[in-house]
């Protein structure tokens, strides 16, 4: 990120539709319209999370935390 | 020798004074093994801990105790102690169900879970798998196929989990020692809720060899007891390198069990600021205030990001648990926990730039909490919000505002497990009312110094953990 960089924006409820959508079809998955608005729901808080996290600006060098040792 | 014991007396006893008698000879393994089942089953139709009773295994091991003994044998340190494990560890013969309706159609497990063997090695006895939430994804301690286990101290109230079933079994005064899992807090939320001492180790201390996972970034094992000497002889008894896990870090033997009494005096404890006072009814800050006071601090220091460490916590588990369930959410969506189902297909959708961009927190708030700890040496935060809530109770205000239960009981347990620290959970009663918990939080590979501090506040009386008086069914 540099200081031009925009502010990411919020994700939109009609884009979490598309990435539930999209993951439902791609995994194969058969979900009544029940578990479809309870999941929409999980989406977005973790939409929120995600968003608040990656507003924090950690550097291009920023390491992911290591979970694997060769 | 000692006048015999009575073994009813034992079953409700600690675990190492269960465990100094058996080698003494005043008691039988197999008198505290039956007592132990005996209580087991008065209990079980009201309490819900246990999921399987392992009672011929279970006798079966207490003779071998008894025989060796009887032989001239040293004894372990957990001699004749019963004990029980989430069903998520492997006991060898019976189904790993880790809370789940799916997996109670696998295979008996072929193996014990390496820290059931351990255990066993230190002449502990097995005596059944515990009740947990399904998949570990769960903070309530209840569950749709196996019912809730139920809060010792006020049947109606949540146990907590996702190691509900551990928290109960020991509340209740069923077993001293307990084993469960701790992902983002499921070790610290029931020992909180149902007033026990729990120690969630440092991340990659103790093998997770053949236990059922949930979150490999973040899952944890440990144990949950009455008393912080039996965490620590427990602790001692399961820690070494195991090339089964390959995600332990190898540490040297480290005991904690012989340093207890030398107390906190010379620690630099401070009580964790910040998001840590904010969301939280006013009895769970009053808990760490109680404790506080009981150890002579008053510094606060803030935790920089703890909500942010918070969020990535909730990325990472959405994602993770997802991916490991998304074959069975294809073929067995109708067979899920409607309210674990649901928040897994959701962790399906998350694009893999969330999830690095939390793993990329994780190394930096890591950082950061290495560098506090130059400066302090146990912080201390609540466990959970608030008491144990009412069993089906869906949503309760914090700060004003109305939060989901499920996800939220552990808004203070999974900063700290997101980082790996170590942490004694330790009970505090501060009325007539359920218990409240309280984190004790020490540095990586500290879980010494968590510990001194837990049998320092048990030593004052600040933190205790009293056997539940749960009315029997005649």
């Amino acid at each position: 990120m540099t200081a031009s960089t925009p502010p990411l924006p919020r994700v939109e409820e009609r884009d979490l539709e598309r990435l539930l959508d999209g993951a439902i079809g791609a995994y194969g998955l058969g979900v009544e319209p029940a578990w479809h608005r309870e999941a929409m729901a999980n989406l977005r808080s973790v939409a929120d999370a995600a968003h608040f996290v990656m507003a924090a600006d950690l550097g291009d060098e920023a390491e992911p935390a290591p979970v694997f040792r060769p | 020798m000692s006048a015999p014991l009575d073994p009813a007396a034992l079953a409700v006893a600690p675990a190492h004074a269960i465990a100094s008698a058996v080698k003494a000879g005043t008691v039988t393994a197999r008198a505290v093994t039956e007592a132990s089942l005996a209580r087991i089953a008065a209990l079980e139709p009201q309490v819900n801990a246990f999921t399987d009773i392992t009672a011929a295994r279970a006798l079966a091991k207490a003779d071998a105790i008894d025989a060796a003994r009887a032989g001239g044998a040293d004894l372990g340190r957990l001699a004749g102690v019963p004990f029980a494990v989430k069903n998520l560890f492997d006991v060898a013969g019976l189904t790993t169900r880790a809370g789940s309706k799916i997996n109670r159609e696998l295979p008996p497990a072929p193996r014990d879970a390496t820290l059931v063997e351990r255990l066993e090695a230190a002449d502990a006895v097995l005596v059944g798998a515990l009740n947990m939430g399904e998949y570990a994804y769960d903070f309530t301690g209840e569950n749709e196929h196996d019912g809730p286990s139920r809060n010792p101290h006020d049947l109606g109230h949540m146990s907590g989990g996702s190691s509900g079933g551990s928290g109960a079994a020991v509340a209740a005064g069923e077993v001293p020692l307990a084993l469960g899992s701790d992902t983002n807090g499921s070790i610290r939320v029931p020992s909180a809720l149902c007033g026990l001492f729990g120690l969630k180790p440092t991340y990659g201390r103790l093998s997770r060899a053949r236990t059922f996972p949930f979150v490999a970034s973040f899952d944890h094992l440990g144990p949950f007891a009455r008393c912080p000497l039996d965490l620590a002889l427990a602790y001692d008894a399961m820690q070494g390198e195991d090339f089964d896990d390959p995600a332990q870090t190898v540490r040297p033997y480290e005991p904690v069990a012989p340093m207890l009494a030398e107390g906190a005096g010379g620690l630099r404890i401070a009580v964790a600021g910040g998001y840590f006072r904010a969301k939280a009814m006013p009895e769970a800050l009053a808990a760490v205030d109680h404790v506080a006071a009981a150890l002579g601090v008053d510094r606060v220091i803030d935790i920089p990001d703890a909500a942010r460490a918070r969020a990535a916590a909730y990325v990472i588990t959405a994602a993770e648990g997802a991916a490991l369930h998304a074959g069975r959410l294809r073929a067995r969506p109708g067979d899920f926990d409607p309210a674990v189902r649901d928040r897994l297909i959701a962790g399906l959708a998350i694009p893999s730039g969330w999830v690095i961009a939390a793993q990329k927190f994780r190394h930096a708030f890591r950082a950061r909490m290495l560098k506090l700890f130059e400066e302090v040496d146990i912080l201390l935060a609540p466990s959970t919000p608030c008491r144990a809530p009412a069993l089906g109770q869906k949503t309760f205000v914090l700060d004003g505002e109305t939060l989901l239960v499920r996800p939220n009981l552990g808004l203070f347990t999974q900063p700290i497990s997101f980082v790996g620290l170590p942490v004694a959970a330790v009970p505090v009663w501060l009325d007539e009312g359920l218990p409240l918990g309280v984190q004790v939080i020490a540095p990586p590979w500290r879980e010494d110094l968590a510990l001194k501090v837990a049998q320092a506040l048990a030593d004052l009386g600040t933190a205790r953990a009293p056997v539940a008086s749960v009315t029997l069914i005649k």
